[in-house]
């Protein structure tokens, strides 16, 4: 479903990822671990066109996405849950899950708001409530059913559960897994918590300083002993 | 002498009504392309011209004088699609001083376009005949005060209810405190910013239309208010509606007061206030918080 052939991403003259390939196949579930700095970002957002400039191919169902708009991703199907959430403070929970629903500009397959809430209940009694008045957790729960809500082929997930108390971050997993299984989304998730990470995904690509280090599933990444230690340990 | 400060008051709410029409789209476009639009004033003084080509010196009804206003409005309104389209839409990317000049470009070219097709000349405008009376109810009332005290508040209120409680104003907020997570989310952008350019400017076309007469009509009639709608903006919180609003009572009330109370230091008390108030609230006083 989504190929990266040869990628490479910049900040204005700052090079940053450097020949990134990889391949995920329709509703797949894929982690990126790597150190804080190491690119986990700025390839979700390449991948979404929102912000790095990107050379090489991105794939999305064989279509190469070049030169097309984030906004324009969302309706082939991406959707990204941004690291710092980004929930619209001025406008209610509910709101904030039908403007993602609006800009995939899809007429039918969308969960209704109900189902949504259902999934995450932690919302239910928050639906009225503005985005603004949120904590933080909640906020991060919100950015997830809001991205859920659009029903993306796949979605991009950055690190999620930061700042998270353990018990939600648990929780979360579940729904995540839960949620993408039931609608067919794909997922490409960044993390730094290996416990988050193993539960919502099978496969795992390492990223260290933009290059990728490892690709392979988590036993294979379990049998490599030193890799944690290389290239995650602080 | 109550009468006398009564009377000040008036004006003064009069003037800030006044300064309020201006700043409204002044702050509106600020929110959006986070520049000041110098060309706003322009396009303020654009507004009247066309009142003024619509109606002559007076116009024979009100109706007739609304409907100059309106004119006015679409037309600024579909000259800010244009500006949008060849302009300011090219620059979204690039850092906002080039905006800043482009729009300095465009008071320039709007002046000199408008001296081409008016002239230079003073032009004295009346408010139709049913607007030109004045109540004396103890201080004199003019009816035209009233009238853009009326105006002031219909287009607060137009402009708080179609941002805070209609989908499209919602969006449209949206994009202005985080246009990357609007566009991420897969809003129309460039489309949501069009309509907020275009009000924007639209506004200074309604300000100009509704405020052209008691003026002399002028190429400098964009000057007139623009100071004190910048200092509105300033104070009230940038991109903020609300703030604009209360801040053009306060510098309206605070120039009036101050041509009564000393009246040999025109202007004083606007300066002070931009300074205290910018000092006490950095932030404005109803500031609009962005992302
Ligand atoms: N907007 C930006 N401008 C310039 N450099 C950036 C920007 N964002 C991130 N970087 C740099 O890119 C590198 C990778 O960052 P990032 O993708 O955020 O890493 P991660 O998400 O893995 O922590 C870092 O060295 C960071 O300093
Ligand atoms: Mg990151």
């Amino acid at each position: 479903m989504l190929e990266l052939n040869s990628v490479d991403a910049f900040y204005g003259q700052a090079h940053i990822l450097h020949d990134i390939s990889l391949s995920l196949a329709t509703g797949g579930r894929l982690a990126v671990l790597g150190r804080n700095g190491a690119g986990k970002s700025t390839l979700l957002k390449s991948i979404m066109n929102a912000g790095p400039r990107v050379r090489g191919e991105v794939r999305l169902e064989g279509e190469l996405l070049d030169g097309i708009g984030a906004s324009d991703r969302v309706r082939r199907g991406l959707s990204l849950v941004p690291e710092d959430r980004r929930i619209f403070t001025h406008i209610s929970v509910k709101e904030n899950i039908l403007l993602a629903q609006q800009g995939t500009e899809r007429k039918s397959g969308l969960p209704t708001l109900e189902e949504v809430i259902a999934r995450f209940p932690l919302l239910r009694d928050l639906v009225n409530r503005l985005g603004g008045q949120l904590s933080g957790g909640q906020q991060q729960v919100l950015a997830v059913a809001r991205a859920i809500a659009a029903r993306p082929r796949l979605m991009l997930l950055d690190e999620p559960t930061e700042g998270l108390a353990p018990v939600i971050v648990e929780d979360l997993a579940e729904k995540i897994v839960e949620a993408c299984a039931t609608y067919g989304i794909g997922i490409l998730l960044a993390e730094q918590n290996l416990w988050f990470a193993r539960q919502c995904t099978s496969r795992v690509l390492l990223l260290d300083s933009g290059s990728l280090v490892f690709s392979g599933d988590w036993a294979e990444f379990d049998a490599s002993t030193d890799l944690v230690e290389r290239y995650l340990a602080v | 002498m109550t009468m006398l400060y009564l009377y000040s008051i008036f004006n003064g709410l009069v003037l800030g009504m006044a300064i309020f029409l201006v700043s409204a789209g002044l702050t509106l476009a600020f929110g959006i392309m986070k520049i000041f639009n110098f060309a706003h004033g322009a396009f303020f003084m654009i507004g009247a011209y066309v009142a003024y080509a619509v109606t002559g010196q007076e116009a024979s009804s009100l109706w007739i004088f609304l409907a100059a206003a309106l004119i006015a409005t679409i037309v600024v309104g579909s000259i800010g699609v244009l500006a949008d389209l060849t302009i300011f839409r090219r620059l979204a990317g690039v850092p906002a001083d080039y905006t800043l000049m482009a729009a300095f470009g465009i008071m320039l070219f709007c002046t000199g376009s408008t001296r081409i097709v008016f002239g230079q000349g003073i032009h004295a405008i009346y408010p139709p005949a049913i607007l030109g009376g004045i109540a004396d109810i103890g201080i004199p009332i003019s009816y035209y005060g009233l009238f853009i005290i009326a105006c002031g508040l219909a287009v607060f209120l137009m402009l708080e209810i179609g941002l805070n409680r209609t989908w499209l104003g919602k969006q449209i907020l949206a994009v202005a405190r985080d246009p990357w997570m609007a566009d991420v989310l897969g809003l129309r952008v460039r489309r949501l910013k069009l309509i907020s350019v275009a009000t924007s400017f639209a506004l200074a076309g309604l300000a100009g239309g509704l405020l052209v007469a008691n003026q002399a009509l002028s190429l400098d009639l964009g000057h007139s208010y623009l100071l004190l709608a910048f200092c509105a903006v300033i104070v009230g919180g940038l991109g903020s509606i609300r703030g604009a609003f209360i801040a053009a009572i306060i510098f309206g009330l605070a120039e009036s007061l101050n041509s009564v109370l000393m009246p040999t230091m025109p202007g004083i008390s606007s300066y002070a206030l931009l300074i205290i108030l910018v000092l006490i609230r950095p932030h404005g006083l109803w500031p609009e918080q962005s992302q």
